[in-house]
């Protein structure tokens, strides 16, 4: 049985989130999900190769994210590697993510005076 | 990279050659830049956080991740395939898998937790060596209703000369002592024993010898061997304890101790032979009433419990005609000690089943009820099963019609229940082992070998075994849409033929569900009345602010004579002081507190106003030696004549106070004040039948021997007289603490070699006395209340799901103009059919059970009418409840949805 991914997926887990996000406009390689995780969050997120790709490979039996060809600027090195890139439903999925987050944010914001 | 490489073998295959190389790629950019920024121990933290990171990831990967057909490779990869399968299958459907395992669960907890004490106390053998070749030998004197008499010594050796079948004759006798100099003076139970007790039981000592041969002999010294326990608790294990003299208090006049050397401490182990646990053993001249002539020489002086060894290959039933035949001749031989008219015989029984003998019935009766809920938690999930089974029909039958084959679909739902059969298991395993303490203390008051109980390898065994076994057949025996491909789906006409079959199926489990709980309830409610019946007995003394202390001394409990010459006055004296603390009412002191332990009756030839017949042989009788102001603080009224009084000293003529109940006996409607009796014993020779006493008083009867000795006969002589006993009765007002701590000071002051036993109220005794029955009617009443739960739950299922397969019907009645009621009517109809049929089958099963209950019943009949009516309208309220919540749901069936069903 093949599930929904936009109503399965919600909340979704944090390395889910992570990929989406580190994916938004780029097309990456493992390692480079790797680093953009790092350097979009300063740091303060990191993930592993082994959660990386256990998540990668649910996310890509789920739909949320595809294989894609390598990007034409990338170096000969980084050719034969695996490109990954968001789908529509993924797209979909961390939308309906930050929406959910910004009425928790929203919640938090009123009812506990935190800005 | 080696190492990262053979860390990535946690994987599934599939994944890893999927992945592997860009992991390893990833992985080692990670190193070499971690290795520059941060230093080798970032590089050790690295590793550390990869490994656990990887092993997390694969277990996740493995159980929930997307399936990879590599991964079905080989027998391991398809088990493990249809593991992961079930899990996530499960995941989807947790109502039915929580249902699943609590039912069953709470079923086989129930039961794995009554077969440890079944286990622990009827089944497995005792711990001792040749412990199957072990006979009780008991004589029973059947006239006089005494289950057994014991032995003397010349019966003893006459046995042990005559018998060929056993090659070990054991004595053993069961005594209390007054241990006087090792801290404070205190009670121990002493067993005196003959020599070979050791070497039949197999028992070693830790320190030091055993008791040996030549300790048996006449005029020998005493001599003593620890227990473990006692070495412990007294001496703290201090290994100098071999040759130290232990002093023990005795009725001896001349001597006050007698002083016993220390030979040995056991090694630790268990100990049964009497009613208690022994703190030591002794020879036999530890005790001089056993070197005495009067138990040497009289065929009638009998003491001793009687243990038997068979000889090897010899079997229980050689070995019990021997000794019938060897009792029949000496019965013959010594026609004086073995009056014709009074029924001596021997019995013979294998140890273990005479240790648990008061308990079988009990333990029996809860696995049969425990059983019947493992049926009703069987029927249930079986039901449960099946109601999944039709609604996953569909995935199923897309399966099947994409190639799974039937026995792969069996595989897959026999996994998943297994899973679930494994989880109810480990749940019931885990409350066995939880309630394991009190158990043991329910089955201590049943039997000595209560300790043995325990969650062991054979009831965890059965237990999961038993929980996964029933589980899978579950899979595949109501799994009625064969292969749901071909019959099911395929063949269009025989779906509603299986429909009809299987709810017909379904409604006949629910029957025998209700069946199973209303038995259950009518037995819970019939062991309820008897609890109510017990509290409400009229025990004919006062419970409520009385405090008995016992202070013993000496060998008692045995009903020897508690005469301490020379202590009258400091006993005067002592209850004197006791009467003077505030709120004390009055005080007594008597042999033995009613409801005790000691309580023990005997049987008597009574004779009547100095008449030189043989006398007439009494009921059972217990007797008690009481000072004055006894029966005012015990609140027992007296009926005529007088009470005992000061004046009835030692000099003055013998006198006796005696109950209604055994008045009339002997006395029927006469006038019995001023009549003189006497009362013989065998078994206690200090009751002769040449001493005469005066009749002075009649007492109301008081069931001093336990709830049920209505009727007794008792007879009262004054302590002042035959002797102190060791019991102070106190009636007061207030606080018993600050009293407790008075008596024990007075008596400290005035008897310092006297031990102070805790302080005990009457109603606390009334409550242990009480206990088994209460502890029956918690215990068969939380089991009925879990039957009444899962035969709810089965009804409300039932129902619901039977609803659910209507929807249609119901729609289309409503569009038609049926109206709600007729709808609600039409579901709790096939509710209240269910109920009635189960109350009708469960009624008949309650008669037989409440034949099996009869022994543990107290003023009820089994076949009590009340108890089921009550247990039928608690049965027929809750099915109700359950009917209601889907006949309402019925009645708010859209006709539109009725379409959207199809």
């Amino acid at each position: 049985m093949t599930s929904s991914p936009a109503s399965d997926l919600s909340p979704l887990s944090t390395p889910v989130l992570h990929i989406l996000l580190a994916l938004g406009r780029d097309r990456l390689h493992g390692y480079g999900i790797m680093q953009a995780i790092e350097e979009k969050t300063a740091g303060v997120a990191r993930i592993l190769p082994g959660t990386l790709y256990t998540t990668l490979n649910r996310m890509l039996a789920d739909g949320l994210v595809e294989e894609a060809a390598p990007p034409n600027d990338a170096p000969d090195d980084d050719r034969r590697r695996r490109y990954y890139r968001i789908t529509p439903a993924g797209r979909k999925a961390v939308a309906a993510e930050a929406e959910r987050m910004s009425m928790l944010l929203e919640l938090a914001r009123r009812d506990l005076r935190i800005s | 990279m080696t190492l990262f490489r053979l860390l990535l073998l946690v994987y599934p295959r599939g994944f890893r050659r999927r992945y592997g190389a860009e992991m390893t790629a990833s992985f080692a950019h990670l190193l070499s830049r971690t290795r520059s920024e941060r230093g080798t121990a970032g590089v050790v933290w690295l590793w550390a956080r990869t490994v656990v990171d990887t092993l997390a990831s694969a277990v996740n990967e493995r159980l929930f991740g997307p399936r990879n057909d590599d991964d079905r490779e080989g027998v391991m990869g398809t088990m493990y395939f249809h593991f992961r399968h079930a899990l996530k299958s499960l995941r989807r459907a947790p109502g039915y898998a929580v249902g699943f395992v609590v039912t069953l669960g709470l079923a086989i907890g129930v039961n794995s937790a009554v077969f440890s004490v079944v286990n622990g106390v009827l089944l497995r053998p005792l711990p001792f060596q040749d412990a199957e070749r072990i006979l009780y030998v008991k004589q029973p004197v059947a006239a006089t209703g005494i289950e057994n008499a014991t032995f003397s010594f010349m019966e003893v050796d006459d046995y042990r000369a005559a018998a060929t079948t056993i090659d070990e004759w054991v004595e053993f006798g069961d005594w209390e002592f007054t241990v006087v100099g090792e801290g404070e003076p205190h009670r121990a139970v002493g067993g005196l024993v003959t020599a070979n007790y050791f070497t039949v039981l197999g028992m070693r000592p830790a320190y030091g010898r055993l008791l040996m041969q030549q300790d048996d002999t006449q005029g020998t010294e005493p001599v003593i061997l620890l227990t473990d326990a006692y070495w412990d608790r007294v001496f703290g294990r201090d290994p100098s304890v071999l040759g130290r003299v232990l002093n023990l208090e005795n009725l001896s006049v001349r001597s006050p101790f007698t002083s016993a050397h220390i030979v040995g401490v056991l090694e630790p182990g268990l100990n049964y032979t009497g009613r208690r646990q022994p703190d030591f053993f002794a020879n036999y001249a530890a005790n001089p009433h056993y070197q005495s002539a009067a138990m040497r020489d009289a065929r009638g002086h009998r003491m001793t419990d009687l243990f038997a060894r068979m000889a090897p290959g010899v079997d229980v039933t050689v070995a019990r005609s021997e000794l019938a035949a060897i009792a029949d001749r000496l019965h013959e031989q010594y026609r004086g000690d073995y009056p014709a008219d009074q029924g001596y015989g021997i019995e013979v029984v294998p140890w273990q089943d005479e240790l648990v003998r008061q308990g079988r019935p009990t333990f029996l009766f809860l696995m049969g009820t425990v059983g019947l809920i493992l049926l009703l938690a069987a029927a249930n999930v079986t039901n449960l099963s099946l109601t999944r089974l039709i609604r996953k029909q569909g995935e199923l039958s897309t399966r099947a019609a994409l190639g799974a084959s039937a026995t792969e679909l069996r595989l897959q739902l026999t996994t998943e229940n297994a899973l679930l059969g494994l989880a109810g298991g480990g749940l019931g395993v885990a409350l066995a082992y939880l309630s394991r303490d009190s158990l043991v203390s329910y089955a201590s008051r049943y039997t000595v070998r209560a300790q043995e109980v325990g969650v062991d390898w054979t009831v965890l065994g059965a237990t999961l075994g038993g929980g996964v076994l029933l589980a899978a057949l579950l899979a595949w025996l109501p799994g009625l849409p064969v292969s749901p491909g071909t019959e099911t789906v395929a063949s269009g006409g025989s779906k509603a033929t299986d429909t009809r079959r299987r709810r017909r199926l379904q409604r006949g489990l629910v029957v025998s569900q209700l069946a199973l709980s209303f038995t259950l309830l009518t037995g819970a409610g019939l062991l309820v009345r008897s609890l109510l019946n017990l509290t409400s007995v009229d025990l004919g003394f006062r419970t409520e602010q009385v405090l008995a202390v016992e202070t013993p001394t000496g060998p008692s409990g045995e009903g020897l004579p508690m005469v301490l010459p020379g202590e009258e006055a400091d006993w005067t004296r002592t209850l004197e002081e006791i009467r003077a603390f505030p709120g004390v009412r009055s005080v007594a002191v008597a042999a033995w507190t009613p409801l005790s332990e000691h309580a023990t009756q005997n049987a008597y030839t009574v004779r009547i106003d100095e008449s030189p017949d043989a006398g007439e042989r009494s009921h059972l009788a217990a007797s008690n030696n009481v000072s004055p102001g006894y029966f005012e603080t015990l609140g027992i009224p007296l009926v005529e004549g007088r009470t005992f009084d000061w004046t009835d000293q030692a000099s003055s003529p013998d006198v006796i106070v005696l109950n209604e109940s055994m008045a009339r006996a002997h006395f029927g409607d006469d006038e019995a004040i001023g009549r003189r009796v006497s009362l013989g014993s065998d078994s206690q020779p200090w009751f002769r039948s040449d001493q005469w006493y005066e009749v002075v008083g009649v007492v109301a009867d008081s069931r001093d021997s336990g709830m049920d000795s209505e009727g007794a006969h008792t007879f009262y002589r004054p302590a002042t007289k035959s002797g102190w006993g060791p019991t102070i009765l106190v009636a007061h007002a207030g606080d018993t603490g600050a009293l407790t701590q008075h008596i024990r000071d007075v008596v400290r002051r005035i008897h310092p070699d006297r031990a102070v036993e805790e302080a005990q109220t009457m109603a606390s005794l009334l409550d242990q006395e009480m206990a088994p029955s209460r502890l029956n009617a918690i215990l068969f009443g939380s089991f009925a209340t879990l039957a009444l739960l899962i035969a709810a739950v089965g009804v409300l299922a039932t129902l619901a799901f039977s609803v659910s397969q209507r929807v249609k019907e119901f729609g289309i009645r409503m569009a038609l103009g049926a109206d709600r009621r007729s709808v609600l009517a039409n579901v709790m109809g096939e509710g209240i059919l269910m109920v009635a049929a189960g109350l009708v089958v469960g009624g008949g099963a309650a008669l037989v059970l409440g034949r099996f209950l009869s022994g543990l019943l107290f003023g009820v009949d089994p076949t009590d009418a009340a108890s089921m009516v009550a247990a039928a309208l608690l049965l027929g309220a809750v099915a109700l409840v359950a009917t209601l919540f889907p006949a309402l749901r019925a009645t708010r069936i859209h006709p539109s949805e009725a379409l959207k069903g199809e």
